[in-house]
C-alpha cells in the first residue's frame, strides 16, 4: 500500500457539487436561457457551484460577447483571448490565500481562433492553477473538440447541456481534475 | 548582463518582495529577469508564444495582480484587445517602433536610480507600458542623477527661454550637457528628460535612443520638434547643431 493510500480517511466525506446545489433548480434557470450558455451558464451562476458568503468565490471569465453580461466579479475576454488570459487570472488567482477555482466559459467556436488553440496547447506545459474551462456548442462540434483537447493533453468530460444533472457532474469532475493538471467540459446540446 | 539590466534585476527582485501579486511572464529567452527568476522562480510563468504571454499578463492584470512580460525576439506584434496595465520589458530598439504602432506609452530611465519610481509608476498607469532597458551610451561624462522623477512628468534638468531639448532614456543626461554648454554660449534653453513617452507625443521613441528633440519651448508636443543627431564620441557636433535648429 502506497504512503498516501495509508493516509487517506476512510469513509472522510467528499464533498461534491450536488452536495450545495439542487440540480433541479439549475434545470429550471438553464431552460431559460437562449443562446449557447445553457445549463452550463446557469450553473456558472449558481452561488452553490461559484462560491457564496461562506466559500471563497470562483472567478468566472466570459469568452466573447454570446454568454450575456456579466455578473459582480466575473470578467469578461475577447473569444480567441479568453483562454489564455483566464489562464492568468487562474495564475494570480491561485497565489492569494483566497484561492479558488477560475472557470473559463468559451463555445466550441473559439477552438478555430489559432490563439485559443495556442492556448490549448500550452496549458500541459504550465502550472495546474485550478483553470476549469467549460466549452459550449452545438453536439457536432463535440468530436472535433474533445479529440483535439484529448491530442493537447488536456482531460476532458462530455455533458449534456440540456442537462442539470450531467452538467453538475462534468463541473465537480473537471474542478478535482484541474487541481492537478489541464482539464475541461466539453458540454455540447443538439441544434435544433 | 547588461549595467541597465542588473540594475533594473535589482529593482524588480526589490519590488517583488514588497508586492506578492507581482508575476513575470517569459518567453524561452528571460535573460532580462534571470536574477528575479533565481531569487523568485515561482513568479515566472513560462509561455513561450509571444501572442499568448501578453493574454496571460492581461489575465494577471485583471486578477488584480502586477504583470511584467519580457519580449523577445519572436514578439513583432502587439495582440489586439491588450489593454489590462502591464509592464512589457525589453531590451531590443525594434519593439519601441512596434510600441509606437500600436499606441503604447514608452518609458525609457535615464538614470538607474530613476526606475524604481518608474516602474511602480508603469504598474499603476492604465494601460500597458513599455520599458525599454537600455545602458548609457559610451564616452559620456558621468552626469549626476538629478533627483526625484515621477512617471509621466517630463523632469526638467535646465531651466532656459530661449528654446527646448529633449532626451529620453540614454539621451537624457546629452540633453542635460548640451543644455549646460549651450549655456556657455549665452544661449539658455530648457532641457527635459521625457523618460515616458507616450503616443500623443506623435514621436516614435526609437528616435530618442541617438537623437535629441530641438524647437521652441512653444512646441506643441515632442513630435513638432526637429530632430539632432547625437554623436556621443564629439559632443561639440550636436552642440552647433542644436544651436543651428534654434536660431533660425
Amino acid at each position: 500500500m502506497s504512503t498516501d493510500a495509508s493516509l487517506r480517511v476512510v469513509g472522510a466525506p467528499r464533498r461534491s457539487l450536488f452536495d450545495a446545489v439542487k440540480p433541479s433548480e439549475i434545470q429550471a434557470q438553464g431552460s431559460r436561457i437562449r443562446g449557447p450558455g445553457g445549463m452550463a451558464l446557469a450553473a456558472l451562476r449558481h452561488a452553490g457551484v461559484t462560491g457564496g458568503a461562506l466559500t471563497p468565490a470562483d472567478g468566472v471569465v466570459l469568452g466573447g460577447r454570446a454568454f450575456g453580461g456579466l455578473r459582480e466579479g466575473w470578467l469578461a475576454a475577447t473569444e480567441e483571448g479568453a483562454l489564455a488570459t483566464a489562464y492568468g487570472v487562474a495564475a494570480i488567482r491561485s497565489r492569494r490565500t483566497a484561492g479558488g477555482r477560475t472557470w473559463v466559459l468559451l463555445r466550441t467556436a473559439a477552438l478555430r481562433h489559432g490563439a485559443t488553440l495556442e492556448a490549448a496547447a500550452l496549458l500541459a506545459d504550465l502550472d495546474p492553477v485550478q483553470l476549469c474551462p467549460v466549452i459550449v456548442g452545438p453536439r457536432e462540434d463535440a468530436p472535433r473538440v474533445e479529440g483535439l483537447l484529448r491530442a493537447l493533453g488536456t482531460e476532458v468530460f462530455a455533458a449534456d447541456n440540456d442537462d442539470a444533472w450531467s452538467v453538475l457532474s462534468a463541473l465537480d469532475h473537471v474542478a478535482r481534475a484541474a487541481e492537478t493538471g489541464p482539464a475541461a467540459i466539453v458540454s455540447t446540446r443538439v441544434s435544433l | 548582463m547588461s549595467e541597465a539590466g542588473n540594475s533594473f534585476g535589482e529593482v524588480l527582485v526589490r519590488l517583488a518582495g514588497e508586492r506578492p501579486g507581482l508575476l513575470v511572464v517569459a518567453g524561452n529567452d528571460a535573460s532580462l529577469v534571470t536574477w528575479f527568476a533565481d531569487i523568485w522562480p515561482e513568479r515566472v510563468v513560462t509561455v513561450p508564444p509571444s501572442g499568448s504571454r501578453m493574454r496571460v499578463a492581461q489575465g494577471i492584470a485583471l486578477g488584480g495582480g502586477d504583470a511584467v512580460v519580457v519580449l523577445d525576439q519572436t514578439t513583432e506584434v502587439l495582440p489586439a484587445g491588450i489593454d489590462a496595465p502591464m509592464l512589457l520589458l525589453t531590451d531590443d530598439p525594434a519593439h519601441l517602433t512596434m510600441a509606437h504602432r500600436a499606441g503604447i506609452t514608452v518609458c525609457q530611465a535615464g538614470w538607474a536610480q530613476d526606475l524604481p519610481a518608474l516602474l511602480v509608476g508603469a504598474l499603476g498607469s492604465d494601460g500597458p507600458t513599455l520599458l525599454h532597458v537600455t545602458d548609457p551610451l559610451p564616452g559620456l561624462p558621468k552626469m549626476p542623477d538629478p533627483g526625484r522623477t515621477t512617471f509621466g512628468e517630463p523632469r526638467v534638468l535646465h531651466r532656459g527661454q530661449q528654446g527646448l531639448l529633449v532626451g529620453a532614456g540614454r539621451t537624457a543626461p546629452v540633453a542635460a550637457l548640451v543644455a549646460q554648454q549651450l549655456a556657455r554660449g549665452q544661449l539658455d534653453v530648457t532641457a527635459v528628460d521625457s523618460h515616458t513617452l507616450g503616443p500623443d507625443s506623435g514621436i516614435d521613441a526609437r528616435v530618442t535612443l541617438d537623437h535629441l528633440l530641438v524647437g521652441p519651448l512653444s512646441a506643441p508636443r515632442a513630435g513638432a520638434l526637429q530632430q539632432v543627431p547625437v554623436d556621443p564620441d564629439d559632443l561639440r557636433v550636436t552642440v552647433m547643431a542644436a544651436r543651428r535648429v534654434l536660431e533660425t
